[in-house]
């Protein structure tokens, strides 16, 4: 973003060394300046961009639970006697649930967007583990979310995951166990398809009150919170580089494996959009420090931008390419990962440079 | 007539950017070029060979203006894989186009290591800062970020802190370093690449792993000779060779041969120094894997998950730390360098099992692995690194405090607490030791920082208990690494004069045995006439905790390591022993005695009643006055016995026996002013006296004991907020500001005052009772 004239002006000074150097030199980087003071003029647009996401993610939530608790109510009134449910109320249902998921695939990345600032912002990490990366205690005690649900029939729903994967595995059935009734013809076209089944409502509406519940204190944490150029620089060197990781969900979701994918999540919104929505939100953390890595190293600063842009062109051209429904094989999906993963990797390493000659911190 | 047209692209963009080359800088050119390559195998798998060779030719042009500037052979290597790239592009080979953006990287890799080395060399630290753009960067992991070495020696190069060998000599080490851990990880990958069949993935990788292990080809043929180096490269032909014809065996058996040759190998080995660090950091990582491990598991189950993490980060440490010394142990002894490899992958597996909950071993099973490693390491080491412990103590400390901020950061306050108590326990039994005789200011600071604050900078104990907030958190904890930095460089530069060793040890030796001198001084002095007979228990008491505080002496010479796991909760449970006991000493004192003698003396048989009265409770009293005496002075014995230790190790038995003895005139002076005070106050005074100088003691007593019960978790801490006491109060009169603290003593006050108060109201009323009864009822009361 800030190419531009200094560097062509450090560029022609450069030349000065050629002869004394073993090797051509090359156009200078710009020598280390003291460090900037402060640059909180540009991290609040980083807040600013986190309070707009937390209030779409909101919204959402609260558009869900009123769903959610229309279609328990539906079942209480059958007493939840699903297959009564399907027969008496079946065209109802099907709309409530329709609703859901709609708001749900509209609610997905009104998170993914800010993930990047909220995974990798020590003080809001805990939300990222609720809402959107914590597994349950089942699967890996060790990533476990930190909550456990009550249904309002009073059962424990012990550390049950996070609430964007729990409440998909729930409206598609990937998550058996909150499935009330499989195989319903919910759009009645005659056939029971991935995704038709009629969830848990007891369980559903749990999940969706805590989905609002947890989106209000996040929205509230990030009220409060007041970012600092070590949440900045950490978040970049957290965030960037976890490229192979979400290509390797990607590569086991419905997306890359089809029906013999056993994935429980990411089967319907593909990883690749919230690959793209997270490196979008670290972007507009990078804007925000992009001054300051220009104050140590304009070259570096360049670097970065160009690297970072390159990485977002990479993803939205493969999530371009599968929207417009080009499958992707396992293979295909590793070696596309492995380049996403490199690209991400240096973009850290750089990011950890500046950090270093800054002096500033970023958190493990 | 599709490469025509290839070609045409080609050099119409060769001749845009050729202009333009000489004002392009490095990093724009080799980030371009890669980044084209790197599109061009996406482009074969989205859009077909076409697509992929237009990428190709962006790469080319890219490209251009980095050849003139780099080496000959760098350049060729560079046009090498462009040609290999443009070939298979059109051919629709995604192997032979993996292979080239693999053999790109590392060819451009290898320009900016040389370029950079050469120009932090001759000082041109604006050149080598640009060409250091062009490197690569560990894979992260969760545990480690990516390092900063070089671009902080070109800092320091700039500034004028270190010469231009030395800069060139870190930027050399961080880059080798870097494409070692680049070169294991292209190798692991490529072992999952052809276990799944992914081929392409596979031969990209076999390139990647051929170029950096180039990279690293004149370290290692210095260091195992050409021959060997011949070898190494061959088998490195054989594993992308084997890739290419998707051959899993010959693939397996070109890597074997790489990881023989590879086998303790590192490009730029270990300073001395950092060589005494790691060596310190496996001995003392790995004996606290068992520690944690021990914690973490009851009953063959995982009962604290956070245990296992903590036992895991250790043992990855030792085993970082091991394989940054693996070369220099096997040259010394292959078979225990090997095994003590092994060992740790036993522990490696061992602890993954427990954290997946599939499999939990007995913690002997790792107590007895962790010991035979550290045994053998020790064996194994060269007379320099014997001495390697403190660096690592340190090590243990930031780590530990790294999991205090993380935690704190994440909300999770009391796991941050706990990891803080463990940073506090590393660090009071470990460089504390040294560092209170060495700079006790310093020791005052870090103190201060771990606890209640030091100057306007609040202590770790405040916020984490009102849950302050992960700035606030980061600002005590750069004081705390400023102030364990300062540690670190006294404790590291060693033993300063001996007046300053013999002043503190003899302060030292003074303020720990001021209590026991006092309780004991005072009540023996108390114990005149016919209660002399109890000066024996008492005594014989201070006798056996003298004689245990010599065993402690001798057991920590060969398991100091090992009392680390158990100081704090042993002197946590003397010092309660210690309270309770004083506390029942007090009350038959008083009680049975002091108040007894007056009510005694005011009736006029007395003789007859403190006869009655002693011989009735002899043999409880005896015991109680031994056991006063054991804990009185065994409490302190014990932490000064480490204290002495670790001190004369740094400076000396000689000046440290002579702070001891200082120190003990010190205390033998105000036993014998007690004493002498005593014996010359009149009856009455000289046992108000006492009463107030035990009053005194056990507060002191109380206050100590809950700031070691603090310590090693028993109790909580909730600090008074806005109160500020001097680290005096803390040290001599066992003063903090926490409720816990302040409110056992005030406590402790009240039940001794108390108890006095209700015993006068007592005697009146028997007082009152005994003039109107008669005389042998009173007798038989009392006994």
């Amino acid at each position: 973003m800030l190419a531009g004239a200094a560097i062509a002006v450090a560029a022609g000074c450069g030349g000065s060394n050629d002869e004394a150097s073993p090797v051509p030199a090359p156009a200078a980087a710009a020598p280390a300046p003291a460090p900037v003071a402060s640059s909180a003029a540009h991290l609040s647009g980083i807040k600013t961009y986190l309070l707009e996401h937390t209030g779409l993610l909101t919204g959402f939530t609260a558009a869900f639970q009123a769903d959610a608790q229309r279609y328990y109510d539906l079942a209480a009134g059958v007493g939840f006697d699903y297959a009564r449910l399907e027969a008496e109320h079946g065209a109802e249902a099907s709309e409530i649930l329709a609703a859901l998921k709609a708001a749900w695939v509209e609610g997905n990345p009104y998170y993914e967007r800010m993930e990047g600032v909220v995974a990798g912002t020590p003080s809001l990490a805990e939300f990222d583990v609720i809402l959107d990366a914590g597994s349950s205690a089942e699967e890996d005690p060790g990533s476990a979310v930190p909550f456990d649900l009550t249904t309002p029939s009073g059962t424990v729903l012990k550390q049950p995951g996070n609430l964007y994967s729990l409440t998909e595995g729930m409206l598609w059935g990937t998550l058996p166990q909150y499935v009330a009734q499989a195989g319903v013809d919910l759009d009645g076209d005659g056939t029971a398809a991935f995704g038709e089944v009629l969830p848990d409502a007891d369980a559903l509406l749990a999940a969706a009150q805590a989905f609002d519940r947890y989106a209000g204190e996040l929205a509230t944490a990030a009220e409060a919170w007041q970012p600092t150029e070590s949440d900045a620089f950490t978040a970049l060197v957290v965030m960037v580089p976890t490229m192979s990781e979400y290509f390797g969900q990607w590569a086991d979701s419905r997306f890359v494996r089809g029906d013999a994918s056993s994935s429980e999540a990411f089967n319907v919104v593909s990883r690749l959009s919230d690959i793209r929505d997270i490196i979008g939100s670290l972007d507009v953390v990078y804007a925000g420090v992009e001054p300051l890595v220009a104050g140590v190293d304009e070259a570096q600063a360049e670097q970065t931008d160009a690297a970072l842009d390159d990485l977002a062109a990479f993803i939205g051209d493969l999530q371009a390419q599968e929207q417009g429904g080009r499958a992707f094989t396992a293979e295909e999906a590793s070696t596309l990962g492995a380049e996403a993963q490199e690209r991400g990797t240096a973009i850290a390493g750089q990011v950890a440079q500046v950090a270093a000659r800054l002096g500033i911190e970023i958190a493990q | 007539m599709r490469r025509l047209v290839v070609l045409l692209v080609s050099l119409a963009a060769l001749a845009a950017t050729g202009a333009a080359a000489a004002a392009t800088e490095p990093w724009r050119a080799a980030g371009e070029a890669q980044a084209a390559l790197g599109d061009a195998g996406k482009a074969l798998i989205v859009d077909g060979p076409a697509a992929a060779t237009a990428a190709v030719a962006e790469a080319e042009a890219a490209a251009a203006p980095l050849l003139p500037a780099v080496p000959a052979a760098a350049a060729a290597a560079i046009r090498e894989a462009l040609v290999l790239g443009r070939a298979s592009a059109a051919a629709g080979d995604a192997a032979g186009l993996a292979e080239a953006h693999g053999r790109l990287r590392t060819a451009i890799d290898h320009a900016g290591l040389d370029a950079a080395v050469a120009a932090a060399a001759a000082g041109d630290v604006d050149g080598a800062r640009a060409w250091l753009l062009l490197r690569e960067f560990r894979p992260p992991t969760r545990f480690s970020r990516a390092g900063a070495d070089a671009t902080l020696a070109l800092d320091a190069l700039a500034d004028g802190r270190i010469a231009p060998p030395v800069a060139a000599a870190a930027v050399r080490t961080d880059l080798l370093d870097t494409y070692q851990a680049r070169l294991r990880t292209a190798l692991d990958d490529l072992a999952a690449a052809v276990g799944r069949g992914f081929w392409a993935r596979a031969a990209g990788d076999a390139a990647l792993a051929r170029g950096y292990a180039g990279l690293l080809a004149t370290a290692h043929a210095e260091q195992r000779g050409a021959q060997a180096q011949e070898a190494l490269a061959a088998a490195f032909d054989d594993l992308l060779a084997a890739t290419r014809a998707q051959d899993a065996t010959a693939a397996a058996a070109a890597a074997g041969r790489i990881d023989q040759a590879l086998e303790g190998f590192r490009a730029a080995p270990l300073s001395t120094g950092e060589q005494v660090r790691r060596a310190g950091q496996l001995l003392r990582f790995t004996a606290l894997v068992p520690v944690e491990y021990g914690r973490g598991v009851d009953g063959g189950r995982v009962v604290h998950d956070f245990e296992i993490q903590e036992a895991i980060t250790f043992r990855d440490g030792a085993a970082q730390a091991f394989a940054d010394l693996e070369s220099v142990l096997l040259a010394r002894d292959a078979a225990g360098t090997r095994r003590i490899g092994t060992l740790l992958d036993v522990l490696g597996d061992a602890l993954a099992a427990a954290a997946a909950g599939s499999r939990v071993v007995e913690p002997d099973v790792v107590d007895a692995a962790a010991a035979e490693v550290v045994d053998l390491a020790g064996g194994l080491y060269p007379e320099e690194w014997k001495d390697a412990g403190e660096a690592a103590d340190f090590d243990v400390i930031q780590g530990a405090l790294d999991r205090v901020e993380a935690a704190a950061a994440a909300g999770q306050h009391s796991q941050a607490e706990q990891a803080r108590l463990e940073a506090y326990a590393f660090f009071e039994f470990g460089p504390e030791q040294r560092l209170r005789g060495l700079a006790p200011g310093l020791f005052v600071r870090v103190e201060g920082l771990f606890w209640y604050g030091e100057g306007d900078t609040p202590g770790l104990a405040q916020l984490l208990r009102r849950k302050a907030s992960a700035a606030e958190v980061a600002v005590t904890r750069a004081a705390l690494d400023a102030a364990l930095g300062e540690a670190e460089s006294a404790v590291g530069s060693g033993a300063t004069s001996t007046a300053t060793i013999v002043t503190n040890t003899a302060v030292i030796v003074f303020r720990e045995g001021l209590e026991a001198v006092l309780i004991v001084a005072a009540l023996v002095a108390g114990m005149a006439g016919a209660r002399q007979r109890f000066r024996r228990p008492l005594v014989g008491g201070v006798a056996a905790a003298l004689a245990a505080t010599v065993v402690t002496w001798v057991i920590a010479q060969t398991v100091l390591g090992s009392l680390s796991r158990y100081g704090e909760r042993l002197e946590a449970v003397v010092s309660l022993v210690a309270i309770g006991v004083l506390l029942l000493i007090m009350n038959w004192f008083y009680h049975k005695v002091y108040w007894t003698d007056r009510l005694a003396g005011f009736q006029g048989r007395k003789k007859a009643l403190v006869g009655a009265g002693l011989v009735g409770a002899a043999t409880a009293q005896a015991l109680g006055l031994v056991a006063l005496g054991f804990t009185s002075v065994y409490r302190e014995g014990f932490e000064t016995v480490l204290f002495l230790q670790a001190l004369s190790l740094e400076a000396g038995p000689g000046r440290v026996l002579l702070g001891v003895a200082v120190g003990l005139a010190g205390v033998g002076s105000v036993a014998v002013l007690v004493f002498l005070l005593h014996r010359r106050l009149p009856h009455k005074k000289m046992l108000i006296t006492t009463g107030f100088l035990l009053l005194a003691v056990l507060v002191i007593m109380v206050g100590k004991t809950v700031q070691v019960l603090q310590s090693v978790g028993w109790l909580p801490v909730d600090p008074v907020e806005g109160l500020r006491l001097p680290y005096w109060a803390g040290q001599w009169f066992g003063t903090f500001p926490t409720w816990e603290g302040l409110g056992a003593q005030a406590l402790a006050l009240a039940l001794v005052v108390g108890s006095y108060l209700a015993a006068e109201g007592l005697r009146a009323r028997r007082r009152r009772r005994i003039l109107a009864a008669p005389i042998g009822a009173t007798a038989r009361g009392d006994a």
